[in-house]
């Protein structure tokens, strides 16, 4: 019976047997450490299978640093979840069971992975607790717990060994205090509450997505990181201090003093626009800038630092100024007439998303006006929402110079993509003279 | 960034940096390029090394001229700084893509020279490969020698798939599947709204990140495989849960019916079963290869079987001291179809045990 096969859902084709008949282990090869990494990614589970391939595997999945607990059971055909729940919890429990009884009692766990989407009652939420208790004395360097309604114990955040830590869909209020040995924290659909003085000496990446809190707390939480180097703040909320309803984060009176920022990421956050030119310009290091649904209606942006530039503003009235002379990498999704000037002369490759607003509110000249702030760039991916109507008639090509001489790959894609390829290769030719390659919709065009 | 470690060069002129491998022979390398790898840049720097050919950087050993090649293309691509994170990601899986021998190497290779991003890239991949397969294919692929006495192989099994009925309820657990994946997929929509939610700023992160892609890819691919191992841990849970509850199960079944073929399969499930209990104490090691086998079993031994298995099987998940109770205060004789697992069965069952488990599954429905 162990030797029988299994008739798989996946599909998959059995590996052709390598023609050569020296056939050499090369996986063994690899250090221990290196294989528990590769095992990293799947599920436990898996490697529970793996104890039948070969004797050095055999305890692989005992011993193993990284405990990863996943829950999907998407082709299983159950009716009540609870089963599938009461299955994931009994197997966590058996696996820990099994980690006392056959691991030293003092190895160390690197990382411990909870992935489930069904909601733990309380007396699954104590045995949750127990098991990340044992984790953390352990001295577990990475937790991720992404289970629905589960209410992170306070032990948790202050644990000494604790590096990275990945909290996705708590119920309840994640109180956040000091803790020295935190890396990465990233807090995701919960509620937060940070005290008043809490210090995260150590952290390094910080990222709430989808996070509601009041002004305070995130007030705290940026002071309380001196340096941090990602701040990715992804659709945060703010209880209004009057109104008590959710609103997006304005982060105009928050004070950010690390200026050791290198990246930062601003998603569905509103900002005064004197407030975000003062920001970016006080942070010295910033080299990865990503503003996108950002809420401003004159935005400037100036530093020196700056090399990969993201920006998709919303708003109609908006109107942006880039200075930028180390900007390598830009990104904008944005109508044409919102740009007012890009200064950014080592631009290597530009990816543009752009519409014209749908009331050819941008004439000719804009489009020229436009593409000329964008000189310096080698290479670029157009995509537009492109009317016909905005591609030049002779007249003005011969009293324009091509706004972009030194573009050497350009890639464009049309929303709509019937409409004829030719007279916009054509255009776009004249637009870069010295193109090398053009790509019209992934069809490419030959110069010649 | 880096020109200050080598002597001042006019902008024409790129300097290169020598490398040696550990079969003695030796490549020169564009600078950038080779300080993209961590440990070249340590070495140059603390060094001074690598200068000239007479001086060249050695590599680890498990570093060869083949391999440094892929490695030196992987970071020729990578160093370039205004690449999207969308061609970053084109070109890995461009590159990933070779047999698995020359991803072990490269795996390990990029270990030793501590290249961060080609490690974890190389050992998804590998990990991706592992995934889908069975021990007898993972040693095939990864030519691992089968070592294992067959006593050691099936040492978590052991006890559990010797059992012809796990076997029959393998195969009733994979049919009762396949008939009931649309009543669950009705019922499944309110879970899977709840992930929809969370899409937008998915991609956003994904945007951001440019990396996050991998680890979501890897876990869609998984799907399949649950299957087998729910499958299994399901019956193996259950069976944990059987032992418990057996005694008092067995007499409650006796003294609801009076049928004698009821009362001999107790008996005879009482039997295995308590051969059984010793050998299921901890449950966590699961696997069952045979799901859809045939057994050779001659059609009576095969009939008393399935009445065990589905007797086996009623246990599963059902709570069973308490819900006896309140059955027998019912003491109704419908015939309802029976589910396993909670799902709707059509399967044969006598009657009356069949009548008091119907109560059971409309009171849980």
């Amino acid at each position: 019976m162990a030797t029988k096969r299994v008739k798989r859902n996946c599909g998959e084709k059995k590996v052709q047997n390598e023609p050569d008949i020296m056939a050499e282990d090369r996986i063994s090869q690899l250090p221990d450490s290196l294989i528990h990494y590769i095992f990293s990614f799947l599920p436990t589970i898996h490697l529970v299978r793996m104890s039948r391939v070969s004797r050095r595997w055999r305890r692989m999945w005992v011993s193993t640093p990284f405990l990863y607990f996943d829950c999907q059971f998407n082709d299983v055909t159950f009716t009540k979840q609870v089963n599938r729940l009461s299955m994931f919890l009994k197997f966590l429990g058996n696996c820990l069971r099994c980690r006392k009884l056959y691991m030293q009692p003092d190895t160390f766990i690197t990382s411990l992975k909870l992935h489930t989407y069904y909601k733990l009652g309380r007396y699954a939420a104590q045995r949750v607790d127990n098991w990340v208790r044992f984790a953390i004395q352990s001295k577990v360097k990475e937790l991720d717990l992404q289970v629905r309604g589960y209410c992170t114990p306070p032990f948790v955040y202050t644990a000494s060994s604790l590096m990275q830590l990945k909290v996705h869909m708590g119920s309840e209020v994640a109180s956040l205090s000091t803790s020295s040995s935190l890396t990465h924290l990233e807090l995701r659909g919960l509620k937060l509450e940070v005290r008043f003085l809490s210090k995260f000496p150590s952290l390094k990446v910080l990222s709430l997505i989808s996070v509601e809190s009041n002004y305070e707390s995130f007030q705290n939480l940026i002071s309380g990181c001196p340096i941090i180097q990602d701040l990715h703040l992804l659709d945060p909320k703010e209880i209004h201090p009057m109104h008590g309803y959710l609103c997006r984060l304005d982060i105009s009176n928050i004070d950010f003093p690390a200026k050791t920022l290198k990246t930062l990421s601003l998603f569905s956050v509103t900002c005064a626009d004197q407030r975000l030119e003062c920001l970016i310009s006080g942070l010295p290091l910033l080299e990865r800038l990503t503003l996108i649904c950002f809420y401003g209606v004159n935005i400037s942006i100036l530093s020196h630092s700056l090399k990969y530039l993201s920006f998709d503003p919303f708003g109609d009235n908006t109107k942006a100024k880039f200075v930028t002379p180390n900007l390598v990498y830009l990104y904008l999704r944005c109508r044409v007439s919102w740009i007012i000037s890009i200064e950014a002369p080592n631009l290597f490759q530009g990816d543009l998303s752009l519409s014209d607003g749908g009331y050819k509110s941008a004439s000719y000249f804009d489009l020229v006006h436009f593409l000329a702030n964008l000189n310096g760039l080698k290479k670029m991916k157009l995509s537009i929402v492109w009317d016909e109507d905005m591609i030049f008639p002779e007249d003005i090509r011969n009293t324009s110079s091509p706004p972009l001489p030194n573009l050497k790959h350009l890639e464009a894609s049309l929303y709509d993509k019937h409409k004829k390829n030719s007279e916009l290769h054509e255009f776009l030719v004249w637009c870069a003279p010295s193109v090398e390659t053009v790509k019209i919709n992934g069809e490419s065009y030959c110069k010649y | 960034m880096s020109e200050g470690v080598m002597a001042v060069v006019k902008p024409e002129m790129k300097s290169y940096i020598w490398l040696q491998t550990a079969d003695g022979s030796i490549q020169q390398v564009e600078e950038e390029v080779a300080m993209f790898c961590p440990m070249i840049c340590r070495e140059i720097l603390q060094t001074g090394m690598g200068s000239s050919k007479n001086y060249a950087i050695s590599l680890p050993q498990r570093v060869n001229p083949a391999i440094l090649g892929l490695i030196l293309d992987y970071c020729r691509f990578h160093q370039v700084p205004g690449r999207s994170n969308k061609e970053r990601k084109t070109f890995d899986e461009k590159f990933i893509r070779m047999d698995t021998k020359r991803l072990c190497e490269l795996t390990s290779a990029a270990d030793s020279l501590q290249l961060k991003p080609l490690v974890d890239l190389t050992s998804r991949a590998l990990a991706r490969i592992i995934e889908g397969k069975t021990p007898e294919e993972i040693r095939e692929t990864f030519h691992l020698p089968d070592d294992l006495t067959e006593e050691e192989k099936l040492e978590p099994l052991r006890n559990i798939t010797d059992d012809p009925r796990i076997r029959l309820l393998n195969r009733l657990y994979a049919r009762k599947r396949k008939e009931l994946k649309e009543r669950e997929k009705l019922k499944n929509v309110e879970v899977e709204e709840d992930r929809v939610d969370e899409r937008s700023v998915e991609d956003l992160l994904t945007f951001i990140n440019g990396g996050d892609g991998d680890s979501k890819g890897v876990r869609s691919n998984k799907n399949k495989k649950k299957n087998r191992r729910r499958k299994d841990h399901l019956k193996d849970s259950s069976s944990n849960s059987v032992n418990g509850n057996h005694n008092k199960e067995l007499d409650a079944l006796s003294s609801a019916c009076h049928d004698g073929e009821v009362n001999n399969m107790a008996s005879a499930s009482k039997n295995s079963k308590l051969k059984d209990s010793t050998s299921v104490s901890f449950s966590p090691k699961l696997e069952f290869d045979d799901g859809d086998m045939d057994d050779d079993l001659d059609p009576a031994m095969k009939e008393e079987l399935d009445r065990e298995v589905e007797d086996f099987a009623r246990r599963l998940n059902s709570d069973w001291p308490e819900r006896m109770q309140e059955i027998l205060s019912l003491g109704e004789g419908r015939l309802v179809p029976i589910s396993m697992n909670g799902n709707g069965s059509t399967h044969r069952y006598t009657k009356c045990a069949a009548a008091a488990l119907s109560e059971l599954e409309e009171m849980r429905a």
